[in-house]
């Protein structure tokens, strides 16, 4: 029991640091087990809420907490006996028990999650969201289904976007004061002082929502001075804008119904002559722009010629200047060609001068360059040669530390041994038990035969002097005895039979008492009649103090 | 959501952040603590989130906001407003928001004040944000009904084949108006894809989940 026990301690420190290990479970105080316990079940359940310690004073205090761990134990599946006395008053192997279900029920990826919390800072934002989306679908998969209309009430509200969504449709219109407070007229003072709805009442109608009206009216401001009316398009607005056409054409109807001529006659005829007129003049301007593309292109070809032209021209003029005094204008084309050639003469020798020294530059630069490379591989080298080094060294070490933790590994594989060990014990113990049920089944064949041997012979015997009773005096005598001797005979293996089953009973009780002597009943007992004497005295002490405030009352 | 979409000139870009605010909204804020009183600033401020946040509810009119001053107390309403609906759209922090107002230069007690009741409702805002905007109908009602042709213009008896008549709807959050998103009919086979369809998607969804 002592690995055991040294087992759960590991865990249990693994678990919660805060815990001091000791020797044996049978040397836990109440306070350790409420520690271990609620540390087990915040790890299996981080969504309980449970209390992390034991309070030190008030007895109900303690009871409450230990409950609450019972019950929350319960929970979390374990099947034994288990309520506040576990905690309060804890015995090794129940303790044992419980201690060894909680630790099964750790989650398994405990471990792997305190590995993993290096890398999971290098996690990129899709595996994020996609972690996030996961951990949604989760709970979304869990929540119960709620009718829409309650959807906006309760925690619901709490899980963001549900299906209630609003348009979004900005009151396009919004009449707020400018920012300049000189600008505006007093007339628009006054409205806005007096008349003008606030931005609440202007957005109250269920078509157009607040934080559309105020977005869009910001953007609006912020941008509106730099686009054009025209840029700007209001597909929909609550209030058509009034067509103004018809205060316009107000006055001509006025007039026209002074005049005693039929209107519409006279409108129709206006109309057909306009829109003979505009016939027309579209039909001008559609030749005058035939004609003028016409000209254009007519433009376009004569530049491209002239442009052509004008090089062949400027030849044509020099021919003609030198031809006209040949021999003249040979010799100064021939004195040209020679001082040409002598410049280029220099030219090349300077190039020649020039060129010298940064050749020879250049070839001091590509060798100081192959050697400062191949300085550069030697250092390299060295480097990796000292790398290497470094590498074995390491190597080296790890070898040494893996010879170690191979050592210390031993005892697990202790462990294992002596785990097969039990195994092949108890399979061995479990031969044996069958073996012994196999005689036992075998004895009871037996005496089932002799039982029934026995009876037959009886039966025989007891026809036979039966028989002769009838006449003989001896036999009568005899057949008296062998019904006695059957009547004593039954007895006798009655009360083997009722010995067996006393023994096996003594076994029992035995056994029962064994594991009621493992309970140390006596110092649980002992602490139960110390908790009730201190709920006594807690209990007198009130009634005390109820008398007190009687007595005060009386008094007043 | 808004009309984000024209390009920011080359001049302004680097005052970006300032002019997420426009002038009205900035003069509005500016009247908090120097025009409006003190007192009247935290009553106006509590009243516009109270508005911005449930604007469905009937909630009693505080005539004394504009009892003085109307106009300036029209505009640092609508400036408040604004600057809640700008700060949760770009998803600013308390801190964020306060630098901005400082930068802003506004009364010190209507920056703390304004900072402090969007710290408490800074959630609210999120999630009313959340749900506005333009989106397919979420569907949250089915009705049906079983229906056969009695006659036809083809036939003059029945001919007994049952169809699935499925109207799939939602209800108005305002009026509780049923509205129909879709309307179909489909036979019996047709309605078992469709419903082996939808399985699918519960378990898609629950493998995710579980993976």
């Amino acid at each position: 029991m002592d690995e055991v026990d040294k087992i759960i301690m590991h865990q249990l420190n693994q678990v919660d640091p805060g815990i001091d290990p000791t020797e044996e479970l049978s040397e836990f105080t109440p306070e350790q087990v409420v520690r271990a316990v609620s540390g087990c079940l915040s790890e299996i359940r981080p969504e309980l809420e449970l209390p992390r310690s034991l309070p030190g004073g008030a007895m109900a205090q303690r009871f409450g907490v230990a409950s609450s761990l019972a019950e929350g134990c319960k929970e979390c599946g374990y099947r034994g006996d288990i309520g506040y006395q576990t905690f309060l008053y804890p015995n090794a192997v129940e303790l044992r028990r419980l201690l060894m279900y909680l630790i099964e029920q750790l989650p398994r990826e405990r471990l792997e999650k305190e590995e993993g919390t290096g890398k999971q800072q290098s996690l990129s934002h899709r595996e994020l969201l996609q972690r996030r989306i996961r951990k949604e679908l989760t709970t979304q998969l869990k929540t119960p289904w709620v009718p829409q209309f309650a959807r906006s009430v309760g925690n619901r509200k709490s899980m963001g976007c549900s299906s209630l969504c609003i348009e979004f449709r900005p009151h396009v219109n919004l009449s707020v004061p400018s920012a300049d407070p000189e600008k505006r007229t007093k007339e628009e003072q006054q409205y806005f002082d007096q008349l003008a709805p606030n931005l609440f009442q202007q957005t109250a109608s269920s078509s157009v929502d607040l934080i559309a009206s105020v977005l869009h009216k910001n953007e609006l401001d912020r941008w509106g001075r730099e686009l054009q009316d025209s840029d700007l398009l209001f597909v929909d607005s609550e209030e058509p804008t009034p067509i103004l056409n018809p205060s316009k054409s107000h006055p001509e109807k006025s007039s026209s119904d002074v005049e005693d001529v039929d209107p519409t006659q006279e409108l129709s005829n206006q109309v057909q002559e306009l829109q003979i007129q505009c016939e027309t003049l579209l039909a001008e301007r559609k030749s005058h722009a035939a004609a003028l593309s016409a000209l254009k292109l007519r433009e376009s070809k004569a530049a491209e010629e002239i442009n052509r032209i004008q090089p062949l021209l400027k030849a044509h003029e020099r021919a003609s200047l030198v031809l006209a005094d040949p021999e003249e204008n040979i010799a100064k084309l021939e004195a040209l060609l020679k001082s040409t050639q002598a410049k280029r003469q220099t030219l090349t020798q300077q190039w020649q001068e020039y060129r010298k020294p940064l050749l020879e530059n250049l070839e001091t630069l590509k060798s100081a360059k192959e050697a400062q490379h191949v300085q550069g591989i030697r250092s390299n080298i060295e480097q990796l040669e000292k790398e290497l080094q470094e590498k074995t060294q390491l190597h080296n070490e790890l070898n040494a530390a893996l010879r170690n933790s191979s050592q210390s590994l031993a005892p697990r594989k202790e462990y294992t041994r002596r785990i097969h060990e039990f195994i092949g014990n108890i399979r061995k113990q479990r031969a044996d038990i069958f073996k012994v049920l196999d005689d036992t089944r075998q004895l009871q064949k037996q005496l089932n035969v002799v039982g029934a041997q026995l009876q037959r012979q009886f039966n025989y015997t007891d026809d036979l002097l039966f028989q002769s009773a009838k006449h003989d005096l001896h036999a009568k005598r005899a057949y008296k005895l062998l019904a006695q001797l059957h009547s004593n005979c039954s007895e006798l293996v009655e009360c083997v039979s009722l010995t067996g089953n006393v023994t096996k009973q003594i076994r029992e009780l035995e056994v029962q008492i064994d594991a009621e002597k493992l309970k140390n009943v006596l110092t649980s007992l002992q602490q139960i009649t110390g908790d009730i004497q201190k709920f006594e005295q807690h209990i007198q002490e009130l009634q005390a103090q109820i008398q007190a405030v009687e007595q005060a009352n009386r008094g007043s | 959501m808004a009309a984000t979409a024209v390009n920011l000139p080359s001049a302004e870009a680097g005052a970006e952040d300032v002019n997420l605010l426009s002038a009205t909204v900035v003069a509005g804020l500016k009247n908090l603590g120097t025009i409006i009183s003190p007192a009247l600033t935290k009553t106006l401020i509590a009243n516009s989130m109270k508005l911005t946040l449930h604007p469905d509810a009937t909630i009693a009119p505080v005539p004394e906001i504009y009892a003085s001053n109307a106009a300036c107390a029209k505009q640092s309403e609508y400036g408040v407003v604004t600057l809640y609906a700008v700060a949760t759209k770009h998803g600013w922090d308390g801190l964020a928001l306060r630098q901005q107002l400082e930068n802003l230069s506004i009364h010190s007690m209507a920056v703390d004040e304004l900072t402090r009741v969007f710290e408490d409702n800074r959630k609210d805002l999120i999630l009313r944000q959340l749900q506005l905007g333009h989106n397919f109908p979420h569907i949250t009602d089915v009705q049906w009904r079983i229906v056969s042709d009695v006659k036809s213009s083809t036939s003059d008896s029945s001919t007994g084949v049952a169809n699935f008549y499925i109207n799939l709807g939602h209800f108005r959050q305002s009026s509780g108006e049923r509205i129909t998103v879709v309307e179909f009919v489909c036979n019996a086979e047709e309605l078992q894809s469709l419903i082996n369809r939808l399985k699918e998607i519960e378990r898609h969804c629950a493998q995710m989940a579980v993976a």
